[in-house]
């Protein structure tokens, strides 16, 4: 059974929308600071803000993603039959931040609260997406959120796959916000994970990550319509094997990736482009390039990391990338890994550093996170 | 969408939550985690020994409202108060490092979720089991609720804003497989379980508490215990739950004799 991809929707550090994020990259432009971190510049802030005053950074991001999405799937109603999926991991951590770092240094009783409600750390998008998003009020279809790590939103899509598949709705919303917050930004950073420069996935000189922020969403539908793109097969997996590392020989990574092409019913001769997870640490390049060694044997696919550009989105990088490859289907363009310049040699495989304009079909998208998770999308053009 | 089999289930004993922090396995696990871990070890125990590399076939749904969120205050407070990050905290604090320590610890293979939507958490977490089984991702699927009591030291959260004051903490787990995988193994099924129906509720407001909720018994994921515990005393009455919002849900499973 095909899904469809209907409509796309992305705020980035490179402005409002996914044709500015795919010209961004396109153009080889850095979207990140002299920190190495990716925020949405001010100008964006502002506009995305005007409306929705009364709302969180993270939950004004989503409604603006979702919206261009909805927009360009022409959807204009909603009944019990769609559905809503939300990705995330640090969802409205950055209200709670500011409220808890002022009780912390003032040994307040009690901190002043701005926003309400502030019962769950993730979900007010779950809550507040039908009211804003011309959802009937009384909306009764099914929501969920899934807060798998840097896995989330990839498991999201996934999920909503076989949501359609199983009959449980006809059309679902699938997306996700994350902010730059001292939770991600300090974490990560005390982890040594952290790159002031712009990563370089793959690269032998590589230094670590950038983190970044944003939304993207996804229309998924079981109903051709007016989509341009497919989402044929998904494949998840668990390493068990550490925390916060990927397995060394990527074999979790790899069952994913085989696991979505015998979902898609696809050979790995088929891809045209696969869109990797590359954060830039060298731990996910030489688990993940390991897989992809084991996976496409003699195969040359165009084989790229766009996070040199936008950085890593965390929790939404599966859907804010499967943006990225949703237009490079649509426009027939493949993105260039941005910052690779001597390939490490344990990398046994060729990954692209200059952008392409060849056919392509079908583009394998992966997704790799903390606590083992192991996620792989496999995109179609119509 | 087909009937699924309850193979096994647990249900967390809140006297017995001291005496995890004596086991060598959890040394560094967070509350959740060895609450988590445990209850499902237990629903576990029997299936080890009767299925051959069970955990590689077993796919792991985590539902839990709050998460790992007294790390991220403890990780919040360090670095606000001493500009200190502490990394351990860090990687414990995200709401899937639950669901990773339970991999690492049963060594799962098989897709690993977690699932965080509030009060619905537990019921949207057995209903994602369903679809995988429905779909045959896996044969099995092992369903974990837990959530922990926020920090008690944050007394601003018994506010009346915040009426968290009743919040409680539990865990719960219950195992469901498909019919074929029950015949393939011998497993005889204590049950069969019916797509849960959930009845959200728009109200962003907390006007609704319930009495259970006062009374400091309410957990977000506490669909999943309540189910576990009716499963081990067989009684397969309709499980009705009012939400703090005024949403309300109902999980039916009919006991196999």
């Amino acid at each position: 059974m095909s899904i469809w991809i209907a409509g796309a929707g992305v705020v980035s550090s490179f402005g409002l929308g996914k044709e500015k994020l795919f010209q961004a990259l396109y153009q080889r432009r850095i979207g990140l600071n002299e920190q190495g971190l990716g925020y949405v510049g001010d100008g964006d802030r502002h506009l995305i803000a005007q409306e929705l005053k009364s709302k969180s950074w993270p939950l004004q991001m989503s409604l603006w993603a979702a919206r261009e999405a909805i927009h360009e799937a022409g959807w204009t109603h909603f009944s019990p039959r769609d559905g809503i999926i939300f990705a995330t991991t640090t969802g409205q951590i950055i209200v709670w931040e500011k409220e808890l770092a002022y009780l912390f240094q003032h040994q307040s009783e009690s901190p002043p609260f701005k926003h309400h409600p502030l019962g769950t750390v993730l979900d007010e998008f779950c809550v507040s997406a039908p009211e804003y998003l011309g959802f009937p009020q009384e909306f009764t279809g099914p929501r969920t959120l899934i807060a798998s790590a840097c896995a989330a939103s990839t498991q999201a899509l996934a999920l909503a796959s076989l949501w359609i598949e199983t009959g449980k709705v006809d059309r679902c919303l699938v997306g996700g916000a994350e902010v730059l917050c001292d939770l991600t930004v300090e974490g990560f950073r005390s982890l040594k994970l952290l790159s002031a420069q712009p990563c370089r996935p793959f690269d032998q000189q590589r230094a670590g990550i950038n983190l970044s922020e944003g939304a993207a969403f996804l229309c998924l539908q079981k109903d051709k319509g007016s989509a341009k793109a497919k989402l044929l097969g998904y494949g998840l997996s668990s390493d068990a094997y550490h925390m916060t590392s990927p397995h060394p020989e990527g074999q979790g990574a790899y069952r994913a990736m085989a696991s979505a092409l015998a979902k898609a019913k696809i050979s790995e001769e088929q891809i045209g482009w696969v869109h990797t997870h590359g954060t830039g640490s060298i731990n996910n390049d030489l688990a993940e390039g390991a897989a992809l060694k084991y996976l496409l044997k003699n195969h040359r696919p165009f084989i790229s990391s766009t996070k040199g550009s936008h950085g890593h989105t965390l929790g939404i990088s599966g859907v804010f990338e499967s943006v990225i490859s949703y237009q490079g289907l649509c426009e027939q363009t493949q993105i260039a890994t941005m910052g690779l310049q001597d390939l490490d040699p344990q990398i046994n495989l060729s990954i692209a550093k200059e952008h392409a304009h060849q056919p392509v079909d079908i583009i394998l998208k992966n997704t790799l996170g903390f606590g083992g998770v192991n996620a792989s999308l496999v995109l179609g053009r119509v | 969408m087909e009937q699924m089999q309850i193979i096994a289930a647990a249900a967390l004993n809140p006297a017995h939550v001291q005496e995890l922090d004596r086991r060598a396995e959890f040394r560094k696990a967070t509350l959740n985690m060895k609450m988590a871990s445990a209850v499902l070890s237990e629903a576990l125990g029997p299936l080890r020994q009767a299925v051959p590399a069970f955990a590689e076939q077993m796919s792991l749904i985590l539902a839990t409202g709050h998460g790992e969120f007294n790390s991220t205050i403890e990780f919040l407070k360090e670095w606000a108060v001493h500009k200190h990050a502490r990394p351990f905290v860090f990687q414990s604090s995200l709401h899937n490092s639950t669901t990773g320590f339970l991999s690492l610890h049963e060594h799962i293979t098989a897709p690993t979720f977690t699932l965080s939507h509030h009060y619905f958490s537990g019921e949207e977490a057995l209903d994602m089991a369903l679809q995988l089984l429905t779909a045959r991702l896996c044969p099995v699927v092992a369903v974990v609720g837990v959530d922990t009591r926020i920090h008690e030291s944050f007394s601003f959260l018994k506010g009346e804003g915040f009426p968290h004051a009743g919040w409680g903490q539990g865990a719960g787990a219950v195992v469901l497989a498909n019919e074929s995988f029950c015949q393939q193994h011998n497993l005889p099924p204590l049950g069969s379980l019916q797509v849960p129906q959930i009845d959200y509720c728009q109200s962003q407001t907390f006007h609704h508490v319930g009495e259970q909720f006062a009374t400091g018994e309410f957990y977000d994921s506490q669909a999943i215990e309540s189910l576990a515990q009716a499963v081990l005393r067989k009684d397969s009455s309709p499980l009705n739950m009012a939400k703090p919002n005024g949403g309300k849900s109902q999980i039916r499973w009919a006991l196999h004799v």
